[in-house]
């Protein structure tokens, strides 16, 4: 599937939900679908910082795809996580930098990317977004 | 805690995590029957009590404007004569100078010798009003109503299963902190916001007293004199809706 598809169903899975209540228990269930960090890599260099809840990344670059692992101690925050990573996981780190995540409006969760929210939605895909960029500058350098 | 290197003791009034009211009167007798000078910091405490500074025999005492329906970036110092006096201006600029030549410079009187410059004049004048306002209602009537819904509440928070409240001194101001056994803090207050109930989440600006209660946040419902039994009832029922959706 590529970013775009995959995007593309994000906003149709979440077109079907009437009320806010049925969208945050998609979110809820999501969250619970995450595969829990080990917790060797639940440690202070993978921390972002910047939001309510304990939040951590963790980036391997294999093949020119990145993989992201994502965990929270708040559920709703592990579920926007997984929202996030079934878009930029498995790809280039050039479509990740290229991403501007404004399918977030689309599905609703702009309300998120409040600064104020202190959720760590913002400080994620800045992460996100700093290793791709860490790895498209690494791959560079070897060319 | 108390030595004779101890110069000034800083206290808060009233915890804005737990609500409860320090015994200030009795840590400022204490502290000047040892020589040392207290600062209370009332930002909690004016907007839900009456409070005399000089029966309190406070050498300074804080407060802030938004915390009692005044505007924003407006707060009080308060400090007894003979110690302004002795303290050295913290600013320079216009009104807070006497004389200035090259020779020397004398500085204005209290309370000029502290307001350097154009003073924030909408906020001091929206603060009187506030002030103003709460008088005309009773700062007394408003503990009491106060106190009123905070029992209302507690009663029905603490019947809920897994709720533990933080907090449970029987000398406490209107605020409830409490967490849910299995329930991150963020989780609650996203969702009761999604119903309209506005709470604070997180560690309220107090991460050393996290750390003490080996906890990592609360969840915060703060009453004030405009809310109703029937919003605390609204509040109840979106919590119960919210643990359903979480646990």
């Amino acid at each position: 599937m590529t970013i775009q598809e995959e995007k593309d169903e994000l906003i149709e899975e979440f077109e079907m939900f009437d009320d806010w209540m049925d969208k945050y228990n998609y979110i809820i269930e999501m969250g619970k679908e995450l595969t829990p960090l080990t917790d060797d890599l639940k440690i202070k260099k993978y921390l972002i910082s910047g939001c309510q809840s304990q939040l951590w990344l963790v980036a391997d670059y294999v093949d020119g795809k990145i993989s992201f692992q994502v965990d929270s101690d708040a559920i709703i925050t592990k579920g926007i996580a997984q929202v996030l990573l079934r878009v930029v996981n498995n790809r280039s780190p050039k479509e990740i930098v290229e991403e501007d995540f404004s399918f977030l409006d689309s599905i609703g969760l702009k309300e998120h990317l409040s600064p104020t929210r202190s959720n760590g939605l913002t400080s994620m895909i800045k992460q996100i977004k700093l290793y791709a960029l860490v790895f498209k500058t690494k791959e560079q350098q070897k060319n | 805690m108390v030595n004779q290197r101890t110069k000034l003791i800083a206290i808060a009034y009233i915890s804005n995590v737990m609500g409860v009211i320090n015994p200030v009167a009795e840590i400022i007798e204490l502290a000047h029957s040892k020589g040392v000078k207290v600062l209370i910091d009332g930002a909690q405490a004016t907007p839900h009590t009456l409070v005399d500074v000089q029966e309190l025999d406070a050498d300074f005492f804080v407060f802030s404007g938004h915390k009692m329906y005044g505007p924003t970036g407006i707060g009080v110092l308060y400090g007894k004569k003979e110690l302004l006096e002795q303290m050295p201006p913290y600013q320079y600029g216009g009104e807070m100078i006497d004389q200035v030549s090259f020779e020397e410079t004398t500085f204005n009187e209290l309370p000029f010798k502290f307001e350097a410059g154009t003073p924030m004049i909408a906020e001091i004048i929206g603060l009187s009003v506030a002030i103003d306002y709460m008088q005309e209602i009773g700062i007394q009537n408003i503990a009491d109503y106060e106190h009123e819904l905070l029992e209302y509440a507690n009663s029905k928070i603490a019947s809920i299963d897994g709720v533990k409240i933080i907090g449970t001194s029987a000398n406490k101001a209107s605020v409830i902190s409490f967490i849910v056994e299995g329930v991150h803090h963020y989780d609650l207050g996203s969702l009761l916001d999604q119903y309209g109930v506005a709470v604070r989440t997180g560690n309220h600006c107090a991460q050393p007293l996290m750390t003490r209660m080996g906890i990592n946040g609360t969840v915060r419902a703060s009453f004030a004199f405009y809310n109703t039994k029937q919003e605390i009832d609204i509040f109840v029922e979106a919590l119960i809706k919210t643990l359903n959706m979480l646990r």
